[in-house]
């Protein structure tokens, strides 16, 4: 398989459009979901993806075959939906307050299931959602977080504590109201 | 102090490895567009220059062939000016009568035997 992607990598390389294809529908799907983590609506969704995607295709010299070469085009999707909501919303994060203490996250709240996070993502504001996808989902330190999104690692950290209990606070109500409905 | 629940965390990162959401049909035929039109924008300026260099190579190629044929054009006029002063000269000594000449031809003589001084250098 190995073997078999890195010969699809360098006919991409050559601009071979059915190499392109075949790398295509092998991603496309993981792909698709990073920037729909990112951005709310499925059609500004794709737009995006489609422009990440042609970035893959027109900057696939760059890959050096150092480190993954998914991880390399989720970072392009990634960097893509950042972009998009920089332009688009108002990609708002609060004020870091480094006085302040940062609360103690429950258990309960940091053991939601990735279902039930994915029910509920789109209703996070998108400062709290774009720092616990990065945090969570991409794996990044707060460190590469503030560098990033040019905030300070405080803002990061209590973004993310934010983020959680505001999904736990989410979840709790949607089953509250579903066992009242029952 | 915050305290996370890492084992979960890794789960979560797991999960959204392997978490897929399928595209549109058409957004393949969206990205086959975009790329197309790149490949068109990187064909034009290389078919332009090949034109443009084509045509000044064509352009030198004329003058080149142009400036030989004008050297020899001249060679040739030099040679048929100096043969027609000769002829001239030999037709007025063959036709010549004794006596009187008239002073267009001696004019045409004179400046013929000018001429061909000049041409052997002497």
């Amino acid at each position: 398989m190995v073997a078999n992607l890195e010969h699809i990598i360098n006919q991409c390389k050559s601009q071979d459009p059915d190499a392109q294809k075949v790398l295509y529908d092998l991603y496309k799907d993981t792909l698709y979901a990073v920037c729909l983590r990112y951005i709310k609506s499925s059609h500004d969704a794709e737009d995006v993806f489609i422009d990440a995607f042609y970035k893959i295709f027109t900057k696939i010299d760059h890959f050096k075959g150092e480190g993954s070469f998914e991880g390399w085009m989720r970072r392009i999707m990634v960097n893509e939906s950042l972009m998009f909501l920089r332009k688009k919303t108002n990609l708002h994060l609060t004020v870091e307050l480094p006085d302040k203490e940062i609360a103690d996250v429950q258990e309960e709240e940091d053991d939601m299931s990735f279902d039930d996070i994915m029910k509920v993502l789109d209703e996070l504001p998108v400062g709290y959602r774009t720092i616990f996808n990065l945090y969570v989902f991409e794996d990044m330190k707060h460190r590469e977080i503030a560098e990033m999104l040019g905030i300070s690692i405080n803002t990061s950290k209590s973004q993310l504590i934010l983020a959680k209990k505001r999904l736990y606070e989410i979840l709790k109500k949607k089953e509250n109201l579903t066992f009242k409905i029952k | 102090m915050i305290i996370m629940n890492i084992n979960n965390q890794t789960k979560l990162y797991k999960s959204a490895l392997e978490h897929k959401t399928s595209p549109s049909p058409n957004a393949w035929n969206r990205i086959q567009e975009k790329l197309g039109q790149d490949k068109k924008v990187v064909k034009m300026p290389f078919s332009k220059y090949m034109w443009i260099a084509a045509a000044f190579i064509a352009i030198v190629g004329v003058l080149t062939i142009f400036n030989s044929n004008n050297t020899i054009v001249k060679g040739a006029d030099a040679m048929a000016s100096t043969q027609g002063y000769s002829e001239q000269i030999e037709v007025l000594d063959i036709n010549s009568e004794p006596g009187i000449y008239e002073i267009q031809k001696l004019a045409g003589l004179k400046v013929a035997y000018k001429k061909l001084s000049e041409k052997s250098g002497m």
